[in-house]
Order: C-alpha cells, then structure tokens, then sequence
C-alpha cells in the first residue's frame, strides 16, 4: 500500500508472459476502445443516476458526458440505459495466489531455534512466481462485479508481503509488496508454536528491526570505526513497517484476535489493518481510539434454513426417541440464532460508529458475495455503505483512490454493468471492464422456478376472473423485493387502468393482496392465489357480492 | 438495525448481573471474616468505587445497591495462586526457556470457567505458563470480571509480574525425552537456569554499556535475555513448579548465586522436608491439599504439607491448577483442620491472604481491611464447613455471582455454527492434566 501511481503502472507495463502462458486461442481483439451509450452512472455518495456517456480507451476512462459521439474505432456495446457501478475491491484474499503442495515439516533438532522459513517468518517474501492466472475464483469474482483484488500470500506468522492484482488473465499484478501480512498462526511443533510466543516473536522482531534501521543510520553517518550493522534481509524488510511506512494486514477473524493486534499497535505504535475480521463490536471504541482500518470479512455463519427453524427433520428424529431430546434445546438454538445475528450485524455496526471499512473475500465462495452482503444489509448495513466499503473505501485504504474507487474520467478503467440497479430484484451483471479489458456476462437462463421456492412468483401472470355476466381478464405483475412483494393489476376491460395491491402477503404457496376500486363508490377486492409451478388458481372475494373464481399462468418470469 | 437493537435488548437481559453494576454496595448484618482482624459479628461493609469505605455496625448508605448478609458469612474473595483459566494458550513448550512469552497475552474473557470459579467464590486467579520448560513464560493476575468484554479488563492492574519456572520431570520429559536435547535430567534442568541467568547478566551489562555511552552501536535486541534480566533486577516474582526437595534446594541455590530472593514454589509436594529451609530463604509454596501419586516424582506426599509448612514460618496457600479444583478451594482449605489442625484463621489464609502475598497483591486484597479492593465472597454457612455454598462473589464492589441469578446457560459466546446440544464440542480435545496442555499435540501428533 502507499505507493505512488508511477509505481503501480510501472508494474503493469511488465510483459504478459512474465505472469501466465499467453493464450493463443483467445482472438485478440479488433478494437479496445469501448463506448458506452446512454447508461445510468453510480458512483460512492452520488443519490441518483446520472445518464451518461463513457468512452474508454488505453485502459482509462477517457471521457464521460451527455451526448458523446462514438470514435470511429470504438465498438459500442449494447448497454443502453444500463446501470454502472465502480468495479469492487476485495481487500484481501488468496485470488490468484498459487497453492502450494503441502511438504512434511523437516525435523529441526532445536525446535526452539527452527529457520526463520521453516517457522513460518518470511516478511521479506514477495508474492512474485507465486502467481496463478488460472484461477477460477479470478472469474467467478471479476463475473461478481469485483475488478482488483489485494491479496495475501499463504502460511504462517509472517508468510510475505500483499499484493494488488486485476482481475484478469494476462498482465494481472499491478503492485508487489504492498502490505506485510502478519497471522497468529502458529508454526508446527517448533517456535512459535502458540499466540503468546507469536506476539512475543513480533515485539522481538520489531524492535530488532527498529534497533537495526538505528544501527544502520549510526554506520551510515561514520562508519570508520562503527561496527558493521549485520546484512539481515528478513529484518530489514520489517524496517518500512517500524517507520509507519507499510501497513501490517493482520488476520483478526476472532474479537479476541482484534484485541491482541490493538494491544500490539497500542504498545509498539505501526500501521495495524484489522484483516478479514469477522467480530468486531466490542472493541469498536478503541478501534476509533486508536485510528485503526477494518477489513471486515464478507464470510458468515451458515444462515439457518428454513426447515431448520421449524425443526422438520431434526424433529421427526427426535421424537423417535424422546428420551435424548435436549431440555433446553429451543434456549439454546435462540442463542445460536443470536450469534449469527451478531456477525451479520458487525458492518451496520461499524457504519454507525462512523468508522470506514472495506471488505475481504477470504474464505468465501463467490456465489455467497451477494447473499452474504443482504445478510449484512438486513440486519442494518445501508446499501449505500455497503457500495463504498466495496469501492472507494477499499480505494483510499490501498492509497489508489486518485485512480481507482469510482467511475470518473480519468480514472483507470474498472467498472460493472447491471441491467438494474444493483440491489435490486433480478439485477444482472452482464458486462464487466476490467483494466480497460471487457469481458461480457450473459445470463444463464435458469430453471423454471417452482412455486414455494421463495422468489419463484415473481414476474407477470395472466388471470381470468369468471363474474357471472362480467368475465374479466388482465395481467398481475408481482415483483420481489427484499422480503417484500408488490403487486399491480392491469385490467384488460378497463383500458389504462392499473391498480396496486395493498396489505400483500405470501405465505410460500398463497399470495393474498387487495385492490381498491374508486367507480361512484369504494369497492374493495380481496385477491386469493394458490401458485403450483407456473399456473394459479384462486378467488376474489368482494363484501356483500361474493366470492368469484380466477385462474391464470405465468406470462413472463423476472428479469 | 432492528435487529442490532434486539440483540442490544437480549443481552442486558440474559445478564442481569453485569449489567452496568456500579462500584458501590452495601452488605448489611453479615457475620465477617476479616482474616486479619477476627470475625465481626451483625457488621456491614460498605464499598464505594469499588474499594471497601467502612466496615461497621448500623451504616447508612443512600443509593447504594443492599446485600442482606443476615445469618451469612462474609469473607475476602478467595484467591487461587495456580490456575490455567481464562486464557488461549498454556505452553509454548518448544524450547526450555522461553521467558518472553506471556500468558496474559491470550486472556480469554469469555472461558466459561471463570464464571464458574466466581461461583466458588474465587475472585482474583493467577492465569499460569504451564510446566513444559524450565523456564516457561510470564503469567498473569487476573480479576474475573465476568461479562467485560476486553481481554485486558480482566487483567489486575498494577500486580507485579510473576513468571513460571519447573523442575524435574516435566521439562526432562519435554525437551530431554521427547527432542533429545538439554535438559535431559534434574542436573541439566539446573543449568539451564543458570545458562539463562547468565545470558541475562551479560545482555544487562551490554545494553547499561550503550545507554551509558561505552559502546557506540546498540546491542542486539532479545525480549527473552531482556526477560532474565527483569528477573535478576527483581521486578519479577518467579513461581516454579516443583516437587522434590533436593531440587527445590537446588534452586535456592541457583537463585542465591544470581542474587534473586523472590520465589513461590508451586505444587512443592516434598516442601514439608525443607520447610525451616523455605522458611529461612523467604520462599513461599502454594500447595495442593491431597493430590499425588500421579506421577513418579510425587509419590512422597502427604496432606500434612500445608499445616507442616505453615507451622514453619512458610507463607503458605492452597492452589486449584484445575478448573474443577477452583470451585470449591474453600473445602480444600478445610481438609488442613483435618490433616494438621490448622485455626479457622490459618486455614482461611490459605486461600485469601496468603496468595495475595505471593502474588504480590497482598496490600489491596486477601482480607476484609478498609482501604482494600472490594472483592468479597458471601457464604451461606460457614465456607469452612461442608455444608457451604457459596451466594455472591463481589469482585471490585460489582456482583459477579448471584446464586439467584445463575441462569442454566451463562455462556458469554456461542459459536453461530455449533451443534445443539454443544456440551460434547467443548469437552472433545480436552486433556485432563491442564499443566501439560497443549505439549501432547506439540511432541506427538503430526497435524497436517
């Protein structure tokens, strides 16, 4: 981190091969100018879309502006009327980072004295060679709307320094030794083995660097009869962080393991990250005190499952046998249901206290991002908060923010296409640029939802209501928001005329709403349908008229 | 944030007692224990900001939260100078000597066990390195504040640091059997303390000659010499794991030769045969009151040693090392009356004052004195007798047990993904000899 912008792009101008096999079936293409026509831009802080155009060429965003003309060399994608967001940036993972095979430990006759690699202490590692462009999650997470990600490598203590890469297959590191990555992982049955010899391990080291950075000064400045400073590249490489020069990403996933990298900051005072942090509530007053950066993680408890809550299965096991059932298994499982609610809490929490965080993707599974990011929102984090932790938060953190973090011109070339807001039900990424690099995303057509699945009523269905006298057709559009259903009615016989539902309610089978028609007097209707797969039936009901039956099936799905 | 709020709501509830308890309260009409001043009958005791105002008859307080102590025991919150509670990790058991480390770096606010302990009525513990190396790592005096939430909340400030040393058979078994390296025996172990003090003489003298401008450069930094060195200068009371009398003897020998008279021998089963020895030296020993035989070294044993020891001029106290034991310290105090016929008053010492001077603590707490911490244990029957039961535990004039208020789960944590029930969890990679936790994985198990 903290590194100049003529640092990263001097990184990025490297050779391709350098970094990964070129891939010759990918048929370069014929243009990379791209023009994006008429499309709605968001950016952190902004309240509403602007319309605009954007041209991108050279890996920046050139030019954005109302009416722009396409250059003749530009292919325009079709995203007219789209929605562009500033891609996200995963502020710490294993993305791209190579695995290595696991080696049995080599015996050391001195486990209290082991080699500073074998022990898991390498702060003067580079992640260089450790690259791997091959890795799926570089896909999943660029088709997720992320676009760079800061990554970390593998160990243990101190396994190496961070870097930050685009998510590409060519060219994808943009800076090395961003960060020193620290852990309070433990090395196998040698020193350090435990946390209290890993914290002890760090104060060792940081005041070795410090007194070294002092005894190399004191050389420097006359070294005719000063002693050599001993040439120690994994100490020296700890001198930036004792000089508040690099920041230290440590892994605090536990709230017991923020306290006890506070408590080193506090002690030794450097650049502390709180990383991929899962729990941090109690300690949000001395995170504030002492000024420290959050990376919250995007990992959560497994939710509990529908089934799990009414107990289904576990039940009917249970009743087999009466005799194990827990006595106080309701309290209890009210607890565990609390727990989860706490770490789904932890980001609305953080953006209360004011305090800015950004965040990590490690050990999540792409598919769960955005779930896990609703999760969060429901239980308080602001959708707004939620974008800037993605985006310029992450950007400021990394020190990037004068070139990354938000769609402005001029700025390097990373954003995301959805065809709908991106909160929104059913919304869609369907291109993304990366490092000016497009790549599309079409939807895959997924199978048709059945009824009691949860979201599978959405979309436009056809009714035909049989009033003696008075047969009545139209279309009801149901749409998903959140939890929320909205319903509106379009009446055939009425030309023009379209009611919203009130009072919706759906119980999994069952949508109940109804509508209120303004002819000479009030007359309300109370809607009734029973959803099976892709066809309904049901009632009206109208006081003092009597129940109707109706029945329809579905016209469109979502988006 | 509906949700946020809720959580908010759920624990103020389930915690009755540490919501917001304040520092002040008021134990009326209770038979007190002072264990420096005899008992006071019909007294109260009135604790403002946590410290004890005034112990007398008939004290009015306005605002003040009452205990009615009518026909119950009040006592000083009983300490328990050997415990490996309420913290992460117990031994870094990789080298003989690792100095450095320190225990109170992994406090675990949240262990179970320290609710538990408060229930026994032990207010203060001291959180111990285990007996894997000769010199193994710093401890730390912990008040069990149950309910704060910051590892360094539970941490008694001020307590002078305290270090774990061990003799015989754990460090030989260790490092000697299990690596084959130094110490291998009771004479290897010995020098191993002396190498160490030796390296922290030297690494002393080298850091006094480039802060008094001798030498130009500074020396290499080294927290574990740094360490030793604290000890030599005495800013660090060593507690060391000990059963036979000749090595205790041995290190009082050690500990001459380097000039350090600050010792408390732990477990030291064979203290009964070097009792004028201790005594003479100023060494102190924290015992147990009738646990032996479980291995080799501590097969010469007897449930005299505390009496024996006391009636020494030893400042003696009986110890957990358990998180089972921890509960009910009052009843091991209580075997001494059967095994040496020790006075209430010797026998309560065993586990209030006495720790305290060990520890260091012994002029804010060990007795009920004006000016001291208000840390209180309020039994029903007298906590000597095998009828007690222990009703509140006061830790800092804050209720940290109430016998009332002691719902079926007190857990401060849950796991979001754990198995109901979660009984099973907590109890499956558990070992039984807790002095040792951790070294079994450490030497024998390849964990890939």
């Amino acid at each position: 981190m903290y590194k100049t912008l003529f640092r990263l792009l001097s990184v990025m101008i490297l050779p391709g091969f350098m970094f990964g096999q070129i891939d010759y079936d990918k048929v370069k293409e014929a243009t990379d100018v791209l023009f994006l026509n008429d499309v709605y831009v968001h950016n952190s802080g902004d309240t509403t879309f602007t319309m605009q155009d954007i041209i991108i060429q050279d890996g920046i965003i050139k030019q954005m502006g109302g009416s722009l003309e396409a250059p003749y060399n530009a292919r325009t994608l079709k995203v007219d009327s789209s929605y562009v967001y500033p891609s996200f940036i995963d502020m710490m993972s294993h993305l791209g980072v190579k695995k290595e095979e696991r080696k049995e430990d080599p015996r050391v006759k001195f486990p209290g004295f082991p080699p500073n690699d074998v022990a898991g202490i390498t702060p003067e590692w580079k992640l260089t060679g450790k690259y791997d462009t091959k890795d799926g999650g570089i896909k999943s997470y660029r088709a997720a709307g992320f676009g760079m990600a800061h990554i970390v490598p593998r160990g243990r203590m101190l396994p190496g320094q961070s870097s930050l890469i685009s998510l590409k297959s060519e060219d994808m590191v943009l800076d090395e030794g961003v960060a020193t990555y620290m852990q309070f992982t433990g090395a196998r049955r040698m020193y350090p083995s435990t946390v209290i010899a890993i914290m002890a391990k760090w104060r060792d080291l940081f005041n070795n660097a410090a007194y070294l950075s002092e005894h190399q000064d004191i050389f420097n400045k006359s070294p005719l009869g000063t002693p050599r400073p001993k040439k120690d590249l994994m100490l020296e490489s700890l001198i930036p962080v004792t000089k508040k020069e690099q920041a230290v990403f440590t892994r605090t996933e536990s709230i017991k393991s923020v306290f006890r990298a506070l408590e080193l900051e506090a002690e030794l005072d450097y650049q502390l990250v709180l990383a991929n942090a899962e729990v941090v509530d109690d300690a949000i007053a001395k995170i504030k005190a002492q000024n420290v950066p959050v990376v919250l993680s995007l990992a959560l408890p497994k939710a509990e499952k529908e089934k799990d809550k009414k107990g289904d299965k576990a039940e009917k096991k249970d009743n087999k046998d009466k005799a194990v059932e827990h006595p106080q298994k309701e309290e209890l499982a009210q607890r565990k249901r609390e727990s989860i609610e706490r770490y789904e809490s932890q980001a609305g929490l953080l953006e209360d206290a004011g305090h800015k965080f950004a965040f990590s993707t490690m050990d999540l599974k792409s598919k769960d991002f955005k779930s896990n990011l609703n999760r969060m929102i429901n239980a308080g984090l602001s959708k707004a908060g939620a974008l800037d932790a993605l985006t310029i938060n992450a950007a400021k953190l990394l020190e990037i923010d004068d070139v990354a973090g938000s769609v402005e011109q001029g700025k390097l070339a990373y954003l995301f296409v959805s065809n709908k807001p991106y909160f929104n039900e059913g919304a869609h990424i369907g291109h993304t640029i990366v490092d000016g690099n497009w790549l599309e995303h079409p939807k895959k057509e997924k199978k048709k939802a059945k009824a009691g699945t949860g979201s599978g009523i959405s979309g436009e269905w056809s009714y035909e209501i049989a009033i003696p006298e008075d047969e009545r057709s139209g279309t009801i559009t149901i749409e998903k928001a959140d939890d929320d259903y909205s319903v509106t009615v379009f009446d055939q016989n009425q030309t023009d005329t379209e009611f919203t539902g009130n009072d919706v309610s759906y119980n999994g089978s069952t949508l109940t709403f109804t509508i209120t028609i303004e002819d000479g007097g009030t007359l309300i209707v109370n809607f009734t349908m029973n959803f099976e797969g892709d066809s309904y039936e049901g009632f009206i009901s109208i006081d003092g008229l009597g129940e109707f039956p109706m029945q329809g099936q579905r016209i469109t799905s979502p988006e | 944030m509906k949700q946020v709020l809720y959580i908010f709501s759920f624990l103020i509830l389930s915690y009755p007692i540490i919501a917001q308890e304040s520092g002040d309260i008021l134990i009326k009409n209770g038979t007190v224990l002072t264990i420096t001043n005899g008992n006071l009958k019909f007294t109260d005791i009135l604790i403002r900001d946590g410290k004890i105002k005034s112990i007398a008859k008939d004290i009015k307080a306005e605002d003040v939260k009452v205990i009615d102590a009518s026909g119950l025991y009040v006592m000083p919150g009983i300490i328990d100078a050997h415990s490996h509670i309420a913290i992460d990790a117990v031994n870094e058991g990789t080298n003989p000597v690792t100095a450095e480390v320190n225990v109170g770096d992994a406090i675990d606010p949240y262990d179970i066990n320290i609710y538990r302990a408060l229930a026994g009525g032990v207010t203060i513990s001291h959180a111990m390195h285990g007996s894997a190396n000769a010199i193994g790592g710093q401890c730390e005096t912990i008040k069990h504040r149950w309910g704060a939430k910051d590892p360094a909340a539970m941490r008694m400030d001020g307590a002078p640091r305290t270090i774990k040393f061990a003799l015989g058979e754990n460090p030989m078994r260790v490092h000697g059997e299990g690596r084959g390296i130094v110490p291998a025996t009771r004479m290897g172990v010995e020098q191993v303390f002396r190498n160490a003090f030796a390296e922290g003489k030297a690494y002393m003298k080298e850091w006094e000659a480039y802060q008094g401008g001798v030498t130009s450069v500074p020396p290499e930094y080294n927290l574990r010499k740094q360490t030793m060195a604290d000890i030599l200068k005495g800013d660090i009371i060593i507690h060391c794991h000990s059963y036979r009398a000749d090595e205790i003897l041995m290190l009082m020998n050690v500990l001459e030769d380097y000039g350090v008279d600050k010792i408390c021998f732990q477990h030291v089963n064979e203290g009964f045969k070097v009792a004028p020895e201790l005594a003479a030296f100023g060494a102190h020993a924290s015992v147990f009151s009738d646990w032996w035989a479980y291995k080799f070294e501590v097969y010469y044993s007897t449930a005299y040693n505390a009496a024996i020891l006391t009636e020494n001029g030893v400042v003696t106290s009986i110890n957990s090392d358990s998180r089972e034991l921890i509960r009910h310290l009052y009843h091991e105090a209580a075997k001494t009356q059967r095994y040496g016929e020790l006075s209430d008053d010797q026998a309560l010492s065993l586990i209030t004052i006495n720790p305290a001077i060990q520890l260091g603590i012994e002029d804010r707490v060990g007795s009920i004195e004006e000016g001291k911490d208000g840390d209180i244990a309020i039994f029903k029957n007298h906590p000597l007798s095998i009828y007690a039961v222990p009703q509140y535990t006061i830790v800092d004039g804050a209720v940290r047990f109430n016998i009332k208020e002691d719902a079926a789960d007190m857990r401060q944590e849950v796991n979001p993904e754990e198995q109901i029930p979660a009984f099973y969890e907590y109890r499956a990679h558990e070992e039984e000899d807790s002095c040792l936790q951790g070294v079994f994985e450490q030497l024998f198990l390849h964990q890939h």
